[in-house]
């Protein structure tokens, strides 16, 4: 029973056991039949979007083929093999293949065959890296055989599984030729340039070479990677050029285009010169981007100026040594002539007893001193004429009576041969015209001199006619006409050249040099006429010329020229005559008063001295060797007390090298020596007449460095002033050429050249001017100070022309 | 704890000690003993039935739980002999444990709370094998492995090396003879 009951007990277990085994199965299985509907319905919904999705594609698809088809450009796939996969209808017009057609073909059947294996490569290299797009431009040739240019993009697309590639293309052969065309030009100008022996150099705004051409890298020595990259100016200049350089290339960009030359340092350290064309380029945006410097070597050229301004520099140099020497000689030879002149005079006029014979031995000496100087004028003359130097100073003048000079010159040498002299014009006295009188009268004397020289008897006339008067200008006849030998149609010819004289002479001992008329025909020519000669043997000759010469109402200065008559006119010259002897001070006031100066006097040099602080005189005529103070300690004294810039003039007997060197120390300006005729007192004191109607402004002229070097000689001091206003003028243009330039290194150099003549004829300040501009100053300074200085140079220059 | 322990265990009780000894332990631990293989019951329903077990039979609870884990091997072996194929060693089963079974009952009881069962082969001969279970219960591991030996026709000391945890963590050495 016991075990009934236990089996019972196990049996109710094992059914509650399967019965909640069959609970669990039949929750399980309801699960899963709720699992599975969901599923389904997942499904459903989810086959809904995928075709809802399947539209978007093919709608979008569809929009994209519409693209694809009606692209202007070429589009077509391509399998990993090469072939066409697809097409698009422009592919088609392109290659004129048929779509069925080209879908049988690879892509490389359309390339030209000089592309096919760059072309295979490349996309064979994209597909192996994995490159997603690329672009190239390759030859195709069409079914008919046409070549075109065509520029492709390649995408890859690995979107489908198999990789395809994505072609878009363009025909680009327009474009091309156009490339081609300017590549063919661009390199038709380069090798033009190249082949000209022109090195090209191409520099970035910051001056940092971009390009250094072949030819350019002959020319300097260096390989073109040696250049490149590195800033030009510090590769090929010095400090000096380059700070030129800056400059330029300042200006160059501001585009504006130049040439100039430059010294460039080559690699193996030598310097050839270059002449530089440089000019801007342009980027894109129209800026200015770098400039191309286009270089000719100009070595050669440059020895060869060099050599020729060194040439010139010499000829100009011994032509200056010339006209020193000249100057030199005349003063040598003037000086020891005007002593026979003069002592002859003083010996004819100091003796009233002399015998007829000693009259006509002095008569000699003074005549045959005469001939000499005259002489001598003609050879200094005739050399400055074959130098070319021989120049004319014209100022207004009263024609008249210069012409009158000339008539009362030469009359008493007529007259001597029984000769008569006729002065026939129409001209006045009122009417100026601008010439230089003196040369005009050395002509006149001179045709006149030979009339009288080749004529016996008869006449000799100067005809002065007036053939045209206009309101500016009078166009004059000068004739001079004799009645004497006449010269042989055979002759005619020779008579101009020089050292040539007539043979046809019954006077032989005309004399001369036979260089009269050759200096005469040479003035007139100057003048702008043309000396002719019209003759009949045994009749007589006419020496003839036409001038035209400008006329002026300046009559007064005409007038005030002391030159102008025959009796000097120094009116309102207030002078001092310093001098001890009662009748050598009556000789000077005498010829003074003649002349309308304004006199004062004084006995010694103390007396002097007070008379000068009393009143203001324009000069000084000082004795030498007077009682209480003399002359020497006089003139220091009214120079200490600060007359620095009155005139003072000795006088003395003394003509010892020694006692002038005194005077000058002593602070003279001047010396004459007693006895003295009026004519060389008249010279000694009329350059402070001159200068003393401009004392209104300030005098930059101090010519006393330049007469202590002259030693007083006059003549010799105004060549040395025309040759430095020839000079200096010829600088100041220089100088402001350089300005203009900001060439200061130019005007540093031509500082340094007019310094020391300058020394010589200007006032400190002048000196100082020129001495700072040639120290190292700023540029700006510089430019200022000499602006300045040019300015003032030319008025240094004018008022040296008037004295 | 899965159903098919308590059906394999209530077969085993059957068997060894007859349905009367089963019959009073389902009775003295309050137990349901109503099981299936499919179901789910609680843990601590099967700590009263080893306690009860125990008492009835005068048999240590290790020594129990240690015949349960070697039967419960066999009924394993009968039950499901795709677990066994193609494996001739008894050192390859056990690594496999973690990974292939426990893994593939995971698939059909996604509930299940197994233990982790870690085994390093220290040579061709030892291995250590790690116990890690809340449940406490490394000799029904013990009697597993047992099982698994003599399924294999192998003999092997099993030596506890490490219990921590009250035993929720223990090593054991197997080392081949």
């Amino acid at each position: 029973m016991k075990e009934i009951e236990l089996l019972k007990r196990q049996l109710e277990r094992e059914r509650a056991a399967r019965r909640e085994a069959e609970k669990i199965l039949e929750e399980k299985s309801l699960e899963l039949y709720q699992t599975n509907n969901l599923l389904l319905e997942v499904n459903a919904s989810l086959e809904a979007s995928v075709k809802e999705r399947t539209q978007t594609i093919e709608e979008s698809e569809r929009k994209y083929r519409t693209l694809v088809e009606s692209a202007g450009d070429i589009i077509y796939r391509v399998g990993a093999n090469g072939k066409f996969t697809y097409v698009n209808p422009k592919a088609i017009q392109v290659s004129e293949f048929s779509k069925d057609e080209l879908l049988e073909m690879s892509y490389l059947d359309l390339v030209s065959p000089k592309f096919r294996q760059k072309l295979s490569n490349y996309y064979r290299f994209q597909l192996k890296e994995r490159i997603k797009s690329t672009y190239v431009e390759f030859q195709m040739v069409t079914k008919s055989g046409k070549e075109l240019w065509i520029g492709q993009s390649v995408d890859l697309d690995e979107g489908g599984g198999a990789i395809e590639f994505i072609a878009l293309a363009r025909d680009i052969t327009d474009r091309k030729k156009v490339e081609r065309a300017l590549l063919m030009n661009e390199e038709k100008y380069r090798s033009i340039i190249e082949n000209m022996e022109l090195g090209l150099l191409e520099v970035d705004r910051e001056g940092i070479i971009i390009k250094a051409y072949p030819k350019f890298c002959k020319l300097t020595g260096f390989e073109s990677h040696e250049l490149e990259g590195r800033i030009a100016g510090e590769v090929l200049l010095d400090d000096e050029e380059r700070r030129k350089m800056k400059k330029r290339n300042e200006r160059r960009k501001e585009g504006e285009p130049g040439v100039y030359e430059v010294q460039i340092r080559r690699k193996d350290g030598s310097k050839i010169w270059v002449m530089i064309s440089g000019a801007p380029y342009y980027n894109l945006n129209n800026q200015m981007a770098g400039s191309v410097g286009i270089h000719l070597d100009i070595s050669d050229q440059k020895r060869t100026q060099k050599e020729l301004v060194e040439a010139k520099d010499l000829a100009e140099e011994s032509l200056r040594a010339r006209e020193a020497f000249l100057a030199t000689i005349s003063h040598e030879i003037r000086t020891p002539m005007n002593a026979i002149i003069g002592m002859s005079e003083l010996l004819a006029t100091s003796h009233d007893n002399y015998t007829k014979e000693q009259t006509k031995y002095i008569s000699t000496i003074r005549s045959s001193a005469n001939s000499l100087l005259m002489l001598i004028n003609d050879l200094l003359d005739f050399s400055k004429i074959k130098a070319g130097q021989l120049s004319l100073t014209p100022k207004p003048a009263i024609l008249i009576d210069h012409l009158r000079h000339v008539i009362d010159l030469l009359d008493p040498k007529a007259e001597q041969k029984g000769l008569l002299l006729q002065l026939n014009t129409s001209l006045t006295n009122e009417i100026g015209h601008v010439l230089d009188p003196l040369r005009l009268e050395e002509i006149l004397i001179n045709l006149i001199g030979n009339a009288i020289k080749f004529t016996e008897k008869g006449k000799i006339t100067l005809n002065v006619e007036i053939l045209k008067d206009e309101d500016n200008t009078s166009t004059l006849h000068f004739e001079v006409v004799d009645s004497g030998v006449g010269i042989p149609d055979e002759e005619i010819e020779l008579i101009f050249s020089d050292f040539k004289q007539s043979s046809n002479t019954s006077d032989l001992n005309a004399g001369g040099t036979g260089l009269g008329l050759s200096i005469s025909q040479s003035l007139v020519r100057l003048m702008g006429g043309d000396l002719c000669v019209k003759s009949t043997v045994g009749v007589g000759s006419t020496f003839y010329f036409t001038l035209e010469l400008k006329k002026t109402d300046d009559i007064k200065l005409a007038e005030d020229n002391p030159n102008a008559g025959k009796v000097p006119s120094l009116p309102g010259f207030n002078i001092l005559v310093v001098e001890d002897n009662e009748i050598n001070l009556t000789l000077v006031r005498t010829i003074l008063e003649k002349w309308k100066c304004t006199i004062s006097s004084a006995p010694n040099g103390l007396v002097a001295t007070e008379k000068v602080q009393e009143e203001e005189f324009d000069l000084v005529l000082m004795d030498v060797r007077m009682p209480v103070m003399n002359g020497l300690e006089a003139t220091r004294k009214i120079r200490s007390d600060g007359f620095t810039r009155l005139p003072i003039v000795a006088l003395t007997a003394n003509a010892l090298e020694t006692e002038v060197r005194k005077c000058r120390n002593a602070g003279m300006n001047d010396f004459l020596s007693k006895p003295f005729s009026q004519d060389s007192l008249y010279e000694k004191i009329l350059p402070y007449y001159n200068s003393n109607s401009q004392e209104t402004m300030e005098s930059l002229v101090d010519l006393s460095g330049l007469r202590s070097m002259t030693s007083g000689d006059e003549a010799f001091t105004r060549r040395m002033i025309d040759l430095f206003i020839e000079e200096a003028t010829k600088y100041n243009d220089q100088l402001r050429s350089a300005m203009k330039s900001g060439d200061t290194e130019q005007i540093r150099k031509i500082a340094h050249t007019l310094k020391s003549s300058i020394a010589h004829v200007a006032i400190n300040r002048i000196l100082d001017d020129v001495k700072e501009i040639e120290l190292e100053l700023t540029e700006s300074e510089c430019l200022n100070k000499t602006e300045k200085f040019s300015e003032n140079l030319d008025l240094l220059i004018d008022e040296l022309r008037t004295l | 704890m899965k159903g098919i322990v308590f059906t394999e265990f209530s077969e085993m009780v059957e068997q060894k000690f007859g349905l009367e000894t089963l019959d009073n332990i389902i009775t003295k631990s309050g137990a349901s003993g109503s099981y299936t293989s499919i179901g789910t019951y609680p843990h601590s329903e099967m700590v009263n039935l080893v306690v009860a077990l125990s008492e009835e039979t005068s048999t240590p609870i290790g020594s129990l739980l240690e015949a349960f884990g070697s039967y419960l091997f066999s009924s394993f072996t009968r039950m499901y002999p795709q677990f066994f194929q193609d494996i001739n060693d008894p050192f390859d089963f056990l690594e496999n444990v973690e990974n292939y079974i426990h893994s593939e009952v995971l698939k059909i009881y996604p509930r299940a709370q197994l233990p982790s069962i870690d085994a390093i082969r220290e040579n061709e001969q030892s291995m250590r094998l790690v116990y890690k279970s809340d449940r406490r219960m490394s000799d029904l591991a013990v009697g597993l492995v047992k099982g698994c030996l003599k399924h294999f026709g192998e003999d092997a000391d099993i030596e506890k090396v490490i219990d921590e945890n009250s035993g929720a963590h223990v090593e054991f050495r197997i080392q081949m003879k």
